[in-house]
């Protein structure tokens, strides 16, 4: 552990800001463990170094600065604003899910104990229902369906297919009583099923979104790309044709300038010549 | 606006704390030509004290609730701050191996930790005492004011100015702190003239 004589040796260099970044995380660690940090020694230290600026000659900024800072200022609100505004719209997504949760412990623990009681035996005579699916069974009493039956008339009797169409139509009543209760019945079952539609739509929405903005993304990215090579691939092809035509056109000249040498130099050669001669003859 | 020019450094502090825009502007008016002068003289490039001086503005938005309006200095919290964040920049840019530039590292490396025993200095206090500062600084010698200056506006290291100044560690540590007791006692002799 660091000695308090060491902090008090340390104070002015931290005041300054010119401590070590050993000496420093050393000072925090001293400071962290609650130990008696000389806060008035380093407090006096820390207002004397902040006076250094004032020695110093004043500029003014420019003006338009303060412009940059407000707009720099927006800009963060806004993403503040959304980040805001996306935590929100996460929070109803997890609050919607819990409510699903709770609700699908309820089931479970409803399905639990049919389950249990039908394993309990085999035998159906002891098997006792609860109270939703005594619900649902009482519609098919006896009273119930026979009032919303038809009478057979004696036609009917004496045709066998009157008979089934009967059995038919008590059938589907049958059924319809029990369609009915479920709709009428205002239980958990019904909730749970719109919720977790209403979520599931949600989400495959959102993924949907999510790729189509993706797709977009990629092929806006790959139609630059393809726009750059294009260019890239043109000014390469124009710079080689220019090398190629500069090439030949410095050969042709180079060329062309070592035939001229060859002629100053025959030139020369004969004239020389030409001269020797007649300088031996005038010797001559 | 006229009223909020009138309020002090820590009213005119607290009240960007609650978000008001107009405090703020006060405050930017008040302080950034001394903000603007000190980064300056860190970073020597005018644009890219420009560049630190907004930055500095927008900490102070985002993280005044940092600060300690009961015990806390708004000048000196103000003043540390931007120096700390020109050294952070400084330092970025000549290449220094230097952590990732994080909330958690803005929070413990550039956001100033101010004694909270401290004087409660306001700007117009300090500009007060700026001849007594500059005279407490002359009658330092040449090399308590040069290093002094590497350490405060050139931000080195007491490792670094020793080995810029081809001198020891304990010694440089000596220097530094004979220099800032020095400016300590004439501060104060020239305060009883």
């Amino acid at each position: 552990m660091i000695e308090k004589q060491k902090i008090k040796s340390m104070l002015h260099a931290n005041a300054l800001g010119c401590l070590d970044k050993q000496d420093l995380l050393e000072i925090y660690q001293y400071i962290d463990d609650g130990l008696n940090f000389p806060w008035a020694e380093l407090g006096k230290f820390q207002t004397i170094a902040s006076m250094l600026p004032l020695i110093l000659d004043p500029e003014i900024p420019d003006p338009i600065l303060k412009d940059n800072v407000a707009v720099k200022l927006k800009k963060l609100s806004e993403e503040l604003r959304q980040k805001q505004s996306e935590e929100s719209s996460v929070e109803q997504v997890e609050t919607i899910e819990q409510q699903l949760e709770a609700a699908s412990g309820i089931l479970e623990v409803k399905e639990s104990e049919s389950e249990i009681k039908t394993q309990e035996t085999f035998n159906l005579d002891e098997i006792t229902l609860t109270e939703t699916e005594q619900a649902l069974v009482e519609p098919i009493s006896e009273d119930a369906s026979r009032e919303a039956l038809p009478e057979v008339t004696e036609e009917q009797k004496e045709f066998p297919e009157g008979n089934k169409i009967n059995s038919y139509v008590k059938e589907s009543r049958v059924q319809k009583s029990l369609v009915e209760d479920v709709e009428n019945d205002d239980g958990i079952e019904k909730q749970i099923e719109i919720h977790k539609k209403s979520f599931t739509e949600k989400i495959q929405k959102a993924f949907e979104q999510d790729i189509d903005l993706l797709k977009y993304n990629f092929e806006e990215s790959e139609k630059k790309l393809t726009k750059g090579l294009l260019t890239v691939y043109i000014i390469i092809a124009v710079l080689l044709a220019l090398l190629i035509f500069s090439f030949f056109k410095f050969s042709a000249d180079i060329n062309s300038l070592e035939d001229e040498i060859k002629q100053l130099k025959k030139q020369n050669s004969l004239g020389l010549l030409i001269f020797k001669k007649d300088s031996c003859s005038n010797i001559s | 606006m006229s009223s909020e020019t009138e309020y002090k450094d820590r009213d005119l502090m607290q009240k960007v704390t609650a978000k008001d825009s107009k405090a703020l502007e006060v405050l930017y008016d008040r302080y950034s030509p001394i903000l603007f002068t000190l980064i300056q003289k860190i970073v020597g490039k005018k644009s890219k004290a420009e560049e630190i001086l907004a930055d500095v503005f927008v900490i102070i938005w985002k993280k005044n609730d940092q600060f300690d309006f009961n015990s806390m200095s708004v000048y000196v919290w103000l003043i540390s701050l931007a120096r700390n964040k020109a050294i952070d920049a400084v330092k970025r840019d000549k290449g220094e191996r230097m952590d990732e530039y994080t909330e958690e590292y803005e929070n413990k490396f550039v956001l100033p930790q101010i004694s909270k025993e401290i004087e409660q200095l306001e700007l117009s206090d300090a500009f007060d005492k700026r001849d007594k500062m500059y005279s407490a600084m002359h009658k330092l010698t040449e090399a308590q004011q040069y290093v002094l200056s590497l350490a405060y506006f050139d931000g080195l290291t007491e490792a670094e100015i020793a080995q810029k100044l081809n001198i020891p560690v304990p010694t440089i540590k000596t220097k530094i702190r004979i220099a800032l007791n020095s400016v300590s006692d004439n501060l104060a002799m020239e305060e009883n003239q």
